[in-house]
């Protein structure tokens, strides 16, 4: 499936913002963990290291992920400094999160998605970290004396905004990344020779 | 096949009538309660037999016996059991785990198995498995949610129940960490071990699960190295 790979990118504007955001994210992570935010800090190294992926395994600075799911996925972090919108805005990343991680692999590895399964997979992996991320707020809670989740109610609203997050990047991803045609995928495939 | 596989089987017979009995017991009385807690159980319990009769693809008798075990524990439980017993309380989580990381380690073999165009490689199974099982306890408990929001609003009673913040927060957890200890079984370097205990209990030699046609040396036909 070559056009999905058009989501990892190797220009060098990409790049630039790409690396950009990586180090804003590694100064979000950096302050969370100062101020013994230690779940934004989960959070923020996290989001790097999927970002990094692609330039580990290529040991080339210049391959990164395509800027834009990156910048999305990095938004909660900063609106968390910010206090507003964050839940919302986790589900929105979370997605973008999932996307990210539907493509390394796509592009990294022998598996072979066609696009149906793509779309089905990046919504199972939207609801999978939702999951994890309601596990580790809960476990936080309880353990670090955080207020996370006030309740049943609001933790099931949180999965229900998840889900419904998770259901609309599926079709996103599906709609402009699929079908945005294969002269900008081809042309900015990894390695592309 | 040999006397133990045939053992399973008639236990995996057993519990799916005995699930099809409650459930329809729930039908003749008329309890919506009851229904929804023995008639979805009873459908995820005919899943292998559905895979059978589809795909023309046996699961392994370990693997059938497990989800429908797992199904029928779960609907014994919901009619009393959870209530009335504390220790089956405690097992009540890890039923149900057990239940989704099944349920999700069988949706990837058999996509796997069925669409040709799907290619995961063994060693990114794993991946896959916690993937599908984690999202399928998501939408279990947000199903779980939906129908008692909808009762309350129609003033009924709550079909499923759910108890409380920790109840969901360990019901996800256990999806998740089951669906690791099934991924591990299901993954090639544990294969070796699987194919023993299923040759065990199948007898005829070869791999009792679904067919693996990617453990072994398929060329990496991909053009993706760098230079």
């Amino acid at each position: 499936m070559a056009r999905l790979r058009g989501l990892v990118e190797s220009r060098s504007l990409n790049a630039a913002v790409t690396w950009t955001l990586v180090g804003v994210l590694v100064a979000g992570t950096l302050a969370s963990l100062a101020v013994g935010d230690l779940l934004w800090a989960v959070f923020g190294a996290t989001v790097v290291a999927v970002a990094l992926v692609p330039t580990v395994l290529r040991r080339d600075a210049s391959v990164l992920v395509a800027w834009e799911p990156l910048a999305l996925a990095a938004v909660p972090l900063v609106a968390q400094w910010v206090g507003l919108f964050v839940t919302p805005l986790t589900y929105l990343s979370v997605a973008a999160l999932a996307l990210l991680v539907a493509v390394e692999i796509d592009s990294f590895s022998a598996t072979e998605m066609p696009p149906w399964f793509a779309v089905l997979f990046v919504v199972l992996t939207t609801l999978t970290v939702a999951a994890l991320w309601g596990i580790l707020q809960y476990f936080s809670d309880m353990l670090l004396e955080t207020s996370f989740l006030s309740g049943r109610v609001a933790l099931m609203w949180e999965l229900v905004g998840a889900t419904a997050a998770g259901i609309a990047a599926g079709v996103l991803f599906h709609r402009y990344f699929l079908e945005s045609g294969p002269d900008v995928a081809d042309s900015t495939e990894v390695g592309g020779s | 096949m040999t006397t133990l596989g045939r053992v399973l089987r008639l236990a995996t017979y057993a519990m799916q009538l005995a699930l099809g009995g409650i459930t329809a017991y729930a039908v003749l009385q008329g309890s919506a309660g009851m229904l929804a807690n023995a008639g979805l159980p009873f459908l995820i319990a005919l899943f292998p037999l559905y895979v059978r009769y589809r795909y023309d693809n046996q699961l392994s008798p370990t693997l059938s016996l497990w989800i429908v075990t797992a199904a029928f524990l779960h609907a014994v439980g919901m009619l009393g059991l959870y209530r009335t017993y504390g220790w089956y309380d405690q097992i009540a989580h890890g039923v149900s785990g057990a239940v989704v990381a099944g349920v999700g380690y069988a949706l990837v073999r058999v996509i796997e198995t069925e669409y040709d165009s799907v290619e995961i490689p063994p060693n990114l199974r794993f991946v896959f498995i916690v993937v599908f099982a984690g999202a399928l306890g998501v939408v279990w408990e947000v199903a779980e949610f939906a129908l008692s929001e909808l009762a309350v609003i129609f003033g009924g009673e709550p079909l499923l129940a759910q108890f409380g913040l920790g109840d969901v927060v360990l019901d996800m957890l256990f999806s998740i960490a089951g669906a690791v200890l099934v991924a591990v079984w299901g993954t090639r370097y544990f294969d070796g071990l699987r194919s023993v205990v299923d040759r065990h209990v199948d007898g005829d030699g070869r791999d009792a699960g679904t067919d693996r046609r990617d453990t072994d040396g398929r060329v990496d036909s991909t053009d993706r190295t760098v230079d």
